[in-house]
């Protein structure tokens, strides 16, 4: 009996005193990163475990995207029960931070993982800042893009001489590609997610900005002519569908599996699905693809994208040590290091010194479309808006209708104005 | 042997003291919580400043309210009754199987209750896709034309009240058929000497004597249909979510994505009272109905 | 009114037979009952009569039509249950006009024929209670009332009184035989209790292990069983069967010696008796009487005095034992050497197929 009591104390006092002598770092960590994203995420914490096995040790949840991961967050970080760091839609911000629910990334901060405004492109980095200051470090930019089947667009001579699409742009030729390739025998010009206004509002938001329009923000919705503008971008799809260019309450999968059958020649979608695309081709199971940027149909380039960052919780009564706190630091500094891996996913590495690399540059499709970089537009800076959002809701509920025609689309604007205004 | 009533209280209130603690802690205090958070402008985290009736004259004037507490009521009428009476006649034909036929169609009426709505979800969001989905092939013909279902707006409730029925129908079988075997076989037997018609025997015997389960089965149902959520919330996902609100769908809209947790609370409130009607009305209506 | 006829009725449930054979007449206006343990196959013998079990072979008739592939309410006839199977939702009333109500008799005749049933069944004060709100005798006698408002050309009934208590139990018994009387309707009794088959019965079936051993008058029954079977089961207590050690003859009629050497002279016919096998001897306890003089020694081992007569339970010299009977008022005592004297005429043998033998 006496020997089991002094076993028992003996080792609860190694563990204790063992913990300290380590001093290995735990970090906890969150994410909703889920299929190839969450695949490619996996292996990056792998790395980094394996190659930190002494000093830091990530310790990795998946959660549920959207709305329950945000709420998660929001109520954890509130009693101090967040993680240590965790990924985040550079859209969510603005409402993170009026919650409280991020902690600043300082100018210490940058310093000690040697990055900074320059290491980032203008819009990403103004994605996440609010009143000047930081609330998380850009990890990538996932823009929309236009996926194209190559093998019809050659049939139907729309490779141009660089061996890219080429007279797409402008709404009349972008109808008249699409009609093309429909007399070529395939069943649909373009697929895209018709079902859901939520996700379509990418597209259109996209429109919206070539057109020089605004959003507007709080109090402020569509301010000027820009309900017009937004009823012209809505027209783009919407006529789409009328003409039978584009099926009609098409939902996310309906639309990838329509242009990976090849009975769509074209996919607007989030580079998020290059994976899918590269996988299929390896088991031989595709075409030959690609993927651009948008092509102009009013003024300018100009597409929507969000971006995946790290931000660190304000976990209320539990502040972080400042060992805890480096290697938090340290996480994210590699994981910005190593993102070249990430863009495999599709993903524009937001740090510049890797998407400026000569390995980035021989990526395809990757390093075509990342010249968007310089032409993208991030959601509203406003609580009510990002992924997710109401904002989106919002355009869900009017969109949806307005694409596939059952409203007219400066009805659909005006619904969708009169609840952002409902909003408080 | 006589027993002191003191011990007896005292005996009685240790046994009942873990019920009450729990209920109280986890029921009666939360919902005290609730209505008191319904007078403040609380955010769903941490307190706010109390402001009275506001947010009832606000609820009272909210075009989606309204609209949320028709869609609720809609989809209680079309699952609570129907969904009931299709239990009864799936009882029915199951208690005249016998041995293993019996179980087999039983579990197959029973597999869809015990799955969770992600996989319901699943299962009949692929049914019903607008491109590929089987019963498309069943709408075309009938309709001239495909009909995505969950974002045509006359569509969506019946089509959310069929799948709920699927789903959740397994339950009140169960409950029927275990009604139906505490009928005594001689009941059926002297009605055979009496000449009754098996018609008759259903409504002179077999009606009657399930009238408590019936009772039971609508209750439960009704209180389970008022709460819907998960249903229209997932498919209507990126769609006309104003259109096909329901009430704990709009309570969770303003509390988790809007951030408005005392408006949230007005609504629960609302909810709560609407609930406590409905099941004190439909049992007082059932019972009177029973007693006759 | 009317005869029912059962004509080589067979019934099995799969590889399981459950009745054998069976083939008897129940006479117009006659009240049969079948009598037998539990298992034998009585009841299902009277719901096969009912139309609540199919036959498997056989035929039925009831009066001048052949039933047994008529639904149940086709055959005419009405059942009150075991345990009554009274409507629990309906009132004493709706109970007893249901069936009338069904074949959409005239209200005023259903009235008429209620009320009528409810006045020979003393149930006009409950006419308007609901079954849970009666008592067992109560609930009993809507069962019948619901049977007689039919006016069926005959009643059948399955261990009516095995509900009741003792006291009720003999009453009803009573009421039934009453029943009987003044309806003049054909009856059949399912009862496995042997009191109530003896005292109601016209004739009585006696039935065991699916087949039917006996069917006779009660004192039939009682006085010439058929079987060794027949003469355990009817009778209380039962019939004593001691072992044989030999059978003469003597001017025709058997003379049997007993296990322990004492001479038994019965009115047997030898003829009668299959050569060679062995025997056991029954004689009934009131048969066997406690005799200063008698020809069998033995000792009470168990005294029973039952008021009108003594019970005592002998243990004789082979070591068999004996209930033999006394007067009420009997000086007999436990351990006390007694002799019995034997009324031969009344004595039984049974052979090794336990068929019976009795006195010409």
């Amino acid at each position: 009996m006496k020997s089991i009591l002094k076993a028992a104390l003996i080792s609860t006092a190694l563990l204790s005193f063992g913990g300290l002598a380590m001093a290995k770092e735990t970090v906890v960590w969150w994410d909703f990163l889920g299929g190839g994203d969450g695949v490619r995420m996996k292996k990056l914490i792998e790395d980094f475990n394996a190659e930190h096995a002494d000093t830091v040790e990530i310790q990795a949840t998946t959660l549920d995207w959207g709305v329950p991961f945000y709420t998660k967050v929001q109520t954890s970080a509130a009693v101090g029960e967040g993680p240590d760091v965790m990924t985040y839609h550079a859209s969510r911000i603005p409402l993170a931070v009026s919650q409280g629910t991020l902690k600043e990334i300082t100018a210490d901060d940058w310093t000690a993982m040697g990055l900074g405004a320059d290491s980032f492109a203008s819009t990403t980095w103004g994605a996440v800042s609010v009143d000047d200051k930081q609330y998380a470090v850009p990890f990538d930019t996932h823009p929309i893009v236009l996926y194209y089947n190559k093998d019809k667009l050659d049939a139907a001579g729309l490779i141009g001489a660089d061996g890219l699409p080429a007279g797409l742009d402008g709404i009349d030729n972008f109808k008249a590609a699409m009609k093309k390739l429909q007399e070529g025998g395939t069943k649909y010009g373009m697929a895209t997610t018709t079902a859901d206004g939520g996700f379509s509002f990418r597209t259109i938001y996209s429109y919206l900005c070539q057109q020089d329009g605004d959003i507007g923000t709080d109090g402020n919705w569509l301010p000027g002519d820009n309900a017009e503008k937004l009823t012209k971008a809505v027209q783009v799809i919407a006529d789409w569908v009328k003409d039978g260019y584009a099926p009609g309450y098409t939902d996310y999968p309906s639309a990838v599996a329509l242009f990976t059958s090849g009975e769509s020649a074209f996919m607007i979608n989030g580079v998020w699905e290059v994976p899918t695309m590269v996988d299929l081709e390896k088991q031989g199971k595709l075409f030959n693809w690609g993927a651009i940027e948008l092509p102009v149909m009013f003024n300018h380039a100009c597409t929507y994208a969000d971006s995946h960052s790290f931000a660190i919780p304000n976990n209320v009564g539990k502040d972080a040590t400042p060992e805890k706190h480096a290697a938090v630091l340290e996480v994210i500094k590699w994981m910005e290091a190593h993102s070249l891996f990430w863009a495999t996913a599709g993903h524009i590495p937001a740090n510049k010194a890797v998407n400026e690399s000569a390995e980035y540059k021989a990526m395809q499709p990757q390093a075509t479309y990342a010249k968007l970089l310089s032409n993208m537009v991030f959601d509203p800076k406003s609580k009510n808006a990002g992924v997710a959002s109401p904002l989106f809701d919002a355009a869900g509920n009017a969109f949806a209708a307005a694409m596939n025609n059952e409203v007219d689309a400066a009805s659909a604007v005006q619904e969708m104005k009169s609840t952002l205004e409902a909003l408080q | 042997m006589r027993r002191n009533r003191v011990t007896e209280y005292a005996t009685a209130a240790v046994l009942v003291a873990p019920f009450v603690a729990i209920f109280g802690w986890m029921f009666i205090y939360p919902t005290i919580q609730m209505v008191f958070l319904s007078f403040t402008n609380a955010p769903l985290i941490g307190n706010g400043v109390w402001v009275g009736f506001e947010n009832y004259i606000r609820m009272f004037q909210d075009r989606i309210f309204w609209n949320a507490v028709w869609n609720t009521s809609y989809f209680v009428l079309l699952t609570v009754v129907p969904g009931t009476a299709i239990a009864l006649a799936i009882a029915l034909m199951v208690t005249r199987l016998k041995g293993r036929t019996q179980s087999l169609i039983l579990a197959a009426f029973f597999l869809p209750y015990v799955l969770p709505i992600t996989v319901v979800y699943l299962i009949w969001d692929w049914l019903t896709n607008f491109q590929f989905g089987l019963i498309q092939y069943v709408i075309e013909p009938i309709m001239g034309k495909r009909i995505n279902i969950w974002r045509t707006i006359p569509w969506f409730m019946p089509s959310a009240a069929i799948l709920t029925i699927w789903w959740t129908n397994g339950f009140s079988i169960l409950l029927f058929l275990a009604g139906l075997r505490n009928i005594p076989r001689d009941l059926y037997e002297a009605a055979a000497l009496d000449n009754a018609s098996r018609w008759q025997m259903f409504r002179s015997i077999t009606w009657p004597l399930l009238w408590p389960v019936t009772v039971l089965c609508l209750t439960i149902q009704l209180i389970l249909q008022l709460k819907i959520f998960d249903q229209v919330y997932l498919f209507a996902q990126g769609g006309r979510t104003q259109a096909t609100m329901v009430l704990v769908q709009y309570i969770y809209e303003q509390a988790f994505q809007k951030n408005s947790g005392g408006y949230a609370a007005t609504i629960s409130v609302a909810l709560f009272v609407i609930v406590v009607i409905f099941s004190v009305l439909q049992y007082q209506v059932l019972r009177v109905r029973g007693e006759k | 009114m009317a005869d029912i006829r059962l004509v080589d009725v067979s019934k099995a449930y799969g590889n399981v037979r459950v009745i054998d054979n069976v083939t008897m007449t129940i006479g117009s206006g006659e009240f049969w009952v079948f009598l037998g343990p539990s298992g034998c196959g009585k009841s299902t013998l009277l719901r096969m009569i009912a139309g609540l079990e199919d036959i498997n072979d056989g035929e039925i008739h009831i009066g001048d039509r052949r039933v047994d592939q008529l639904p149940p309410a086709e055959r005419g006839v009405a059942m009150v249950f075991q345990n009554y199977a009274l409507y629990p939702h309906m009132t004493v009333r709706q109970n007893m006009a249901f069936g009338l109500q069904n074949i959409r008799t005239p209200k005023d005749e259903i009235e008429r024929r209620v009320d009528s049933a409810a006045k020979i069944l003393e149930l006009g004060h409950l006419i308007d209670r609901r079954p849970s709100q009666l008592s067992g005798g109560q609930r009993q006698r809507v069962a019948i009332g619901r049977a007689i408002v039919r006016d069926p050309k005959a009643f059948l009934f399955d261990e009516p009184l095995s509900n009741l208590d003792a006291g009720l139990r003999v009453r009803t018994r009573i009421e039934f035989a009453q029943l009987h009387q003044r309806m003049k309707t054909t009856m059949v009794f399912v009862t496995h209790d042997q009191t109530e088959a003896m005292t109601l019965a016209d004739k009585i079936v006696v039935m065991n292990n699916r087949k039917i051993e006996q069917i006779g008058s009660p004192m039939e029954i009682y006085t010439r069983p058929a079987s060794r079977f027949v003469a355990a089961f009817v009778g209380s207590p039962s019939m004593n069967f001691l072992p044989v050690k030999a059978v003469a003859d003597k001017a025709g009629k058997a003379l049997v010696t007993l296990g322990d050497g004492s001479v038994v002279e019965t009115a047997i016919p030898t003829a009668n008796l299959p050569k060679g096998g062995t025997f056991t001897f029954g004689i009934r306890p009131e048969f066997v009487r406690i005799e200063a003089n008698g020809a069998i020694k033995g000792k009470a081992d168990v005294v029973e005095r039952l008021g009108d007569r003594t019970l005592a339970y002998v243990r004789l010299g082979d070591g068999s034992t004996v209930i033999a009977s006394d007067t009420g008022i009997s000086s007999l005592d436990t351990g006390h050497e007694i002799a019995l004297g034997v009324d031969g005429a009344s004595a039984h043998l049974f052979d090794d197929n336990n068929v019976a033998y009795s006195a010409a």
